[in-house]
C-alpha cells in the first residue's frame, strides 16, 4: 500500500509538470555576448562590423577625402564566404553601409536596388500612367566613386577535446577609376569550445 | 519477492523505452528495404500510394534518428526533390555538429547505456559513422549545386575538404606507420611510375582510401577549376592521385593545373577550345549490409547464454561494372574506371569499433546472467525459464549503418563540342540513353546512380 501511495504522488507530479511545457521566451540585449555555439553569431557581426566602420573613418587619407564636407560616393560589392559555414555576408554589410551612412561621411549607391528602380522608371516613364510633369528623369543617376568590397576567410580545427574556429574579416576600398586601394582593414576573431567532461 | 520486483520493472521500463518503431527488435537492414525501393519510384508511382506512408515522424525521435534523416534525405535527392533533402541533410549535419562538443560522460546517456546492457546495443543513439559524414557533405553539395547555389556549394566542399582532414588525423598513427615503411623501403621518391608498382606504396593508398573518399575529392577538384581557383583544384586533384594512383586521366587533371608555364584552365588548353567538360559518376548498387552472427548455448544449471555480433559477409568488398559512354554513331567515347568503394569504408569503420562492441557484448553477458540467477532464485523455473527466453529474443546485434549509399563509384570525363548531344550509357546488362546540353567553356556533372536493375541520371552545372 505504501508503494501505491508513492507511486500516486510520484504521478501527480509529473501530471503537474507536464501542464507547464512551453518554452520560456523574454527578451534581451541585442548588444549582449551570444555564446550559444561556437559558430558565426550576431556578437561577430557586430564586432566586425563597428571595427570596420572605426578603422575606415580614422583612416588619415580617408580623413583627408572625407573633410570640408565632401561625401564620396561609394558602392557596396559582395563579400565572399569563405569559410565552412553558411553565413549571409550581405547582413556584415548593411550593418556596415548603415554605420558609414550614419556617420555622414559617405553617400552609397544601393546596387541591389538597380533592377526595382529600373522596373519603377520603366513604369513611370513608358506605362503612360504617371503625369510627365511629376516623374524622375531618366539617366540623371550618380555614379559611384569607390568600391567596398572583402571577404571573410575562416580556419577551423578540431580534435577529440576542442573546436577552435579562427575568422578572418578583409574589407577593402578601391577608387574606381585610378585602380588603386585607398584603404584595407582587417578584423580577427578566435573562438574556441572545450567539451565538457561531465553534464547532464 | 522484492528483488523480482526491481528486476520486472527495470525490464519493463527497458522495454517501454524503446518499442517504437526502432531497431532493437526489428534488424535494420530490413527496415531499409523501403527506402531502397522508394529511390527508384517515380513521383506519380508513389503519389499512388505504393510507398505513400514509408516516412513516418515517430522515426525521428527514437535512437535511429540520425540513420532514418540521412537515409530519407538521399532517396529525396535521387528523386530530384533538392530541396527537401537540402533541408534533412542540414538537420543531420546539426546532430553530426552538436556531437561533436557533446560532454565525455552525459547523464541522460546513461540511461541509454543502462537498457543496452539489458536489452542489445541497439537501443543506443546511432552517431553516425566519420565515412557517412563525409558523404552527408557530398550529396549536401550536389543539392545546393542543383538549385544553382555555388557559394552554399562551395561552403561544404570546404567542409568536406575539412572533414577528409580530420579523418586523417585520427588514424595518423597508422597513417604514420604505413608512410614510414613506404619511405624506408624506397630509393627514388620521385619517380611516379615506381608508385604504381610499389607493394608498400599500394598498401598506403589502400589505407588510406579505406579511410577517405576519393570521389568527394574528385567532385570537389572539378567544382574548383570550374569557379576558377586552380591552386584547391591542383590539391584536390593531387589527393585523389594518392587515393587511386591507378586513374589514367588523374595525371593529366593535375599536370594541366599545374601547368609549368602556369596554371591552366580545363578551357584554355587548345585541345578544348569551344568544348564543354562532361564528368559522368557512376554510383552502383546499395553498400553491403551487416549480417548478424548468432550463438546460443547453456551454461550449466539450465541458464543460456546467448551472443549476436554484426559482421560483414567475405564476399562484401563487391568489384563495381565498368559503363562505356557512345557518341550518336555508337562509337566509344570513353569508359570509366573505379574511384571509391564505399563497402570498404564501410568494413574499415566496423573493423575500429569491434573492440568496443565485444567489450559491450561481456558487459551484456553478464548482466543477463545475473538476471538469470535472481529470476530462477526467487522464482524457481518457470523464472529461469522466462529470463531464458527474455535473454534470447532481446539479443540481437547492431547492423545499422546508412543503407542507401552505393556500393561502389566509377568515373569517366571527356570533352564535347558545345551543343545538344544524344549519347548512350552502355553496361553488360543495359544500354540508356543519355541527352545532354553542353556548353563550349562550362563544366557538367552528371551523376548516374543504377541499383535493383533500374536507374537514375542527374545532371548537375558547374
Amino acid at each position: 500500500m505504501k508503494l501505491g501511495k508513492y507511486f500516486v504522488v510520484i504521478a501527480a507530479c509529473m501530471m503537474l509538470v507536464a501542464c507547464a511545457k512551453d518554452p520560456v521566451v523574454s527578451y534581451g540585449d541585442a548588444a549582449a555576448p551570444e555564446t550559444t555555439s561556437i559558430g558565426f553569431g550576431s556578437t561577430d557581426l557586430q564586432s566586425i562590423a563597428g571595427a570596420m566602420v572605426d578603422e575606415l573613418v580614422s583612416f588619415p587619407p580617408i580623413v583627408s577625402l572625407t573633410s570640408q564636407g565632401k561625401r564620396p560616393v561609394v558602392f557596396v560589392d559582395k563579400i565572399q564566404n569563405k569559410t565552412t559555414e553558411h553565413i549571409d555576408t550581405e547582413s556584415i554589410t548593411d550593418t556596415i553601409q548603415t554605420k558609414l551612412l550614419q556617420s555622414g561621411r559617405f553617400q552609397f549607391v544601393d546596387m541591389t536596388a538597380v533592377k526595382a528602380i529600373k522596373e519603377q522608371l520603366v513604369f513611370q516613364l513608358e506605362s503612360g500612367m504617371v503625369d510627365p510633369a511629376k516623374t524622375v528623369a531618366f539617366g540623371r543617376q550618380t555614379g559611384a566613386e569607390y568600391m567596398l568590397y572583402g571577404n571573410l576567410a575562416s580556419i577551423e580545427k578540431r580534435n577529440s577535446k576542442v573546436k577552435d574556429l579562427y575568422y578572418k574579416f578583409t574589407l577593402k576600398m578601391v577608387n574606381l577609376e585610378s585602380g588603386l586601394m585607398e584603404w584595407i582593414g582587417e578584423k580577427e576573431i578566435r573562438k574556441t569550445a572545450e567539451k565538457r567532461f561531465f553534464s547532464l | 519477492m522484492v528483488a523480482i520486483k526491481h528486476s520486472g520493472i527495470l525490464v519493463l521500463l527497458a522495454l517501454l523505452s524503446g518499442c517504437a518503431g526502432t531497431s532493437i527488435f526489428q534488424p535494420y537492414p530490413f527496415q531499409a528495404e523501403r527506402y531502397k525501393q522508394d529511390a527508384f519510384l517515380t513521383t506519380h508511382q508513389a503519389n499512388s500510394g505504393a510507398a505513400s506512408s514509408i516516412f513516418s515522424d515517430d522515426e525521428l525521435d527514437g535512437p535511429d534518428a540520425l540513420l532514418h534523416l540521412l537515409e530519407r534525405a538521399r532517396v529525396l535527392q535521387l528523386k530530384g526533390n533538392y530541396q527537401q533533402s537540402t533541408q534533412l541533410f542540414a538537420q543531420a549535419i546539426k546532430r553530426f555538429e552538436d556531437a561533436d562538443l557533446e560532454a565525455t560522460l552525459r547523464l541522460s546517456g546513461l540511461a541509454e547505456q543502462g537498457s543496452s546492457l539489458l536489452l542489445n546495443d541497439n537501443s543506443r543513439a546511432y552517431r553516425g559513422a566519420p565515412y557517412e559524414r563525409l558523404f552527408v557533405h557530398l550529396y549536401q553539395a550536389m543539392n545546393y549545386l542543383a538549385q544553382d547555389n555555388k557559394d552554399a556549394a562551395a561552403v561544404e566542399f570546404r567542409k568536406l575538404a575539412l572533414e577528409q582532414k580530420i579523418l586523417l588525423e585520427q588514424y595518423e598513427a597508422e597513417v604514420a606507420q604505413a608512410e614510414s615503411r613506404l619511405m624506408s623501403e624506397r630509393i627514388d621518391l620521385n619517380a611516379l611510375s615506381s608508385q604504381l608498382q610499389d607493394p608498400n606504396s599500394q598498401l598506403l593508398s589502400e589505407l588510406k582510401s579505406s579511410l577517405q573518399n576519393a570521389y568527394a575529392f574528385y567532385l570537389s577538384a572539378v567544382f574548383w577549376e570550374a569557379q576558377g581557383d586552380l591552386n584547391r583544384a591542383r590539391i584536390d586533384y593531387q589527393k585523389v592521385m594518392e587515393l587511386r594512383p591507378d586513374l589514367s586521366f588523374i595525371q593529366d587533371d593535375i599536370a594541366r593545373v599545374s601547368g609549368s608555364s602556369g596554371p591552366l584552365h580545363w578551357a584554355g588548353s587548345e585541345s578544348n577550345k569551344g568544348k564543354g567538360r562532361v564528368v559522368i559518376f557512376y554510383e552502383q548498387g546499395f553498400v553491403a549490409a551487416r549480417e548478424e552472427a548468432r550463438l546460443a548455448f547453456p551454461v550449466g544449471e539450465g541458464r543460456l547464454f546467448s551472443m549476436a555480433l554484426p559482421a560483414y559477409a567475405p564476399s562484401h568488398i563487391g568489384s563495381t561494372k565498368s559503363l562505356m559512354l557512345r557518341d550518336e554513331n555508337r562509337e566509344p567515347i570513353a569508359t570509366s574506371e573505379p574511384i571509391l568503394n564505399v563497402s570498404a569504408l564501410a568494413y574499415k569503420h566496423y573493423q575500429e569499433q569491434i573492440p568496443m562492441l565485444l567489450l559491450r557484448q561481456a558487459l551484456r553477458a553478464v548482466a543477463k546472467h545475473r538476471l538469470q540467477e535472481v529470476s530462477q532464485d526467487k522464482m524457481g523455473l518457470a523464472g529461469l525459464f522466462a529470463a531464458n527466453v527474455f535473454s534470447l529474443l532481446s539479443e540481437r546485434a547492431d547492423l545499422r549503418s546508412w543503407l542507401t549509399l552505393p556500393q561502389g563509384v566509377q568515373v569517366l570525363q571527356f570533352s564535347l563540342s558545345q551543343g545538344e548531344h544524344e549519347l548512350e550509357l552502355v553496361t553488360d546488362e543495359r544500354i540508356d540513353p543519355l541527352k545532354i546540353q553542353v556548353q563550349s567553356g562550362q563544366t557538367l556533372v552528371i551523376r548516374v546512380f543504377e541499383a535493383n536493375n533500374q536507374i537514375r541520371v542527374q545532371p548537375f552545372r558547374l
